[in-house]
């Protein structure tokens, strides 16, 4: 009997282990926002990264013209920005830019397919931001915002 | 001319290689033409379950009327029917890249008009500075919080939009809007929008719904003005909106007497009347937990019934999974002596069981229970309807 407790217990704290695993990569992501490095603007706060990304604001400090950049759908990336920055899931939000988009309300952010292109692609625009795992940061592109 | 036709060409050849998503392409300027398209559709499918049999309006009822505008009508005919709720839409937006223009046209096929393709949206742009903008064109009249967005099934949470509420003669415009977009502190955000314009309405759907379904009624209405103010946060939506107008309209085939059309026939317009439509509605969506509500008023001081229409609907988010239950009621109120046994009046109660499948797509299956609280004296009497609609939507 007490070696069943036993197994009992430590199948729980198994279980335990194996939801805290899963639950793992999504809490571990640290985000930061991003511009290319070349750009004029140094900071964001969290509030003006969620106006830009929900088409509430099309412009940044400074005047220039804000091109948000999302990854694709299914990364992990996404889920995890649009949680923190709107509290919504990446499907939430894409019903939300479904009415506004179709409706004249806003366009949504443009899609790039990697944090490579996210690169490459805020080098060239000045106005360009996207979020990206703070491990994937170098010297090309300079942080605007934690979402630690 | 050679420069247009040069940028004409660029154009096209962004249109025909790239088809869908963004395309751009180099002007004779060196700047960059940008191509969005888009698109959405919604197969719904749906099937009568039960309620008040009877030939109605020249219709075989049970019948269910989910989109007034449109003549999206289930009837007792029949097997399962496609045609009253799904549609296909495609949207494409031109702009030049540094300049504050862009262009948008959308199209819609509908089952409900056997296929037929309509023009819904086609306006300029112009983003004065990062909060006011102009549109000049054709736009969706913004009488209630979704009309905007009325046929982009995947955006809603039903699988046909409460027709109490949701049914009325024009739903677009031809004019202008201005829009002011402001954030406030706290998270909260202001929209203010104003428009002018007008609308011809050749053969209403509307109308159909009453004087029979190969009725003709054409619909004016000139002189609309109107505005909306959206204040909004994360969880919190509400909206009130003020739109007047004239309106006119005149019976070009006569209606549907019980055996054949020729009654009523007008060869004009008739007088204009002025009409004053008022909405209010209020949004929660909190924790998982969804609150929607919504009231309008239609106001012809020169009719015998005031319009009166609202739904309140409650539903909760599971993970992928959305329950929700909506209730909408309609009733017209006598006014100048009128006799209240006149009156229309009826109300639905709806289930509805969404599921996203991923990202873009979701599936929906929803059970509509009408009830028809008419007057006596109040023709065509539907009678009760009990409707069970499926549907696919999906963005992309």
């Amino acid at each position: 009997m007490q070696v069943f407790f036993r197994l009992n217990r430590h199948l729980r704290a198994l279980l335990a282990l194996l939801a805290f695993a899963l639950a793992w990569p999504a809490a571990a992501s640290d985000l930061v926002v991003v511009t290319g490095s070349h750009s004029p603007i140094n900071h964001l706060s969290r509030e003006q990264v969620a106006d830009i990304y929900l088409g509430r604001v099309t412009t940044l400090p400074g005047g220039i013209s804000a091109i948000p950049l999302d990854l694709p759908a299914s990364s992990p990336e996404r889920e995890a920005f649009y949680n923190q920055i709107a509290g919504k899931s990446a499907a939430q939000i894409k019903v939300y830019w479904a009415r506004m988009s179709f409706t004249g309300k806003g366009i949504p952010p443009k899609q790039v397919a990697s944090s490579a292109d996210i690169k490459k692609f805020a080098g060239g625009k000045p106005g360009a931001i996207a979020y990206l795992d703070e491990d994937a940061v170098d010297g090309s592109v300079k942080v605007l915002c934690s979402l630690k | 001319m050679t420069g247009s036709k040069h940028w004409a060409g660029r154009v096209l050849a962004c249109l025909i290689t790239c088809g869908g998503g963004t395309c751009l392409a180099a002007d004779h300027d060196g700047g960059l033409i940008e191509f969005d398209g888009s698109g959405f559709f919604s197969l719904t499918v749906g099937k009568m379950l039960g309620g008040t049999k009877g030939r109605v309006n020249d219709t075989d009822c049970p019948c269910f009327i989910s989109d007034y505008a449109q003549t999206g009508v289930y009837t007792g005919k029949g097997g399962p029917q496609w045609q009253p709720d799904s549609k296909l839409g495609l949207q494409g937006s031109l702009s030049l890249s540094d300049t504050p223009f862009s262009l948008t046209g959308q199209i819609v096929a509908r089952g409900a008009r056997d296929g037929a393709v309509n023009l819904e949206w086609l306006y300029g742009n112009y983003k004065i500075d990062n909060e006011l903008t102009l549109q000049l064109g054709r736009k969706r009249l913004p009488m209630f919080l979704y009309s905007d967005a009325q046929d982009i099934g995947f955006a809603l949470p039903w699988t046909h939009l409460p027709p109490q509420l949701y049914g009325w003669e024009a739903v677009n415009y031809n004019g202008a809007n201005l829009t002011w977009n402001r954030p406030l502190n706290n998270g909260w955000h202001l929209t203010a929008n104003l428009l002018a314009g007008a609308e011809t309405v050749k053969e209403s759907g509307y109308w159909k719904m009453y004087r029979g379904p190969d009725n003709r009624t054409d619909v004016k209405w000139d002189a609309i003005l109107g505005g909306d103010l959206n204040l909004s946060n994360d969880w919190l939506e509400t909206r009130v909106v003020y739109i007047q107008s004239k309106t006119s309209s005149r019976n070009v085939t006569g209606s549907w007497n019980g055996t054949s059309y020729g009654g009523g026939i007008e060869s004009d317009y008739g007088n204009r009347a002025r009409q004053q439509i008022y909405g209010l509605a209020f949004n929660i969506d909190r924790d998982d937990w969804l609150l929607k509500s919504e009231f309008i008023h239609i106001n012809r001081p020169g009719a015998n019934f005031r319009d009166y229409a609202q739904i309140v609907a409650i539903g909760r988010r599971i993970g992928k999974w959305q329950p929700m239950l909506t209730w909408s009621n309609y009733y017209s109120k006598p006014a100048l002596g009128a006799d209240p046994e006149a009156q229309e009046a009826h109300a639905t109660t709806a289930i509805t069981l969404r599921y996203e499948m991923d990202t873009s797509s979701a599936v929906k299956l929803q059970i509509d229970q009408q009830r028809d609280k008419t007057g006596s004296l109040w023709t065509p009497k539907y009678g009760d309807a009990r409707l069970l609609t499926l549907s696919y939507d999906r963005v992309f």
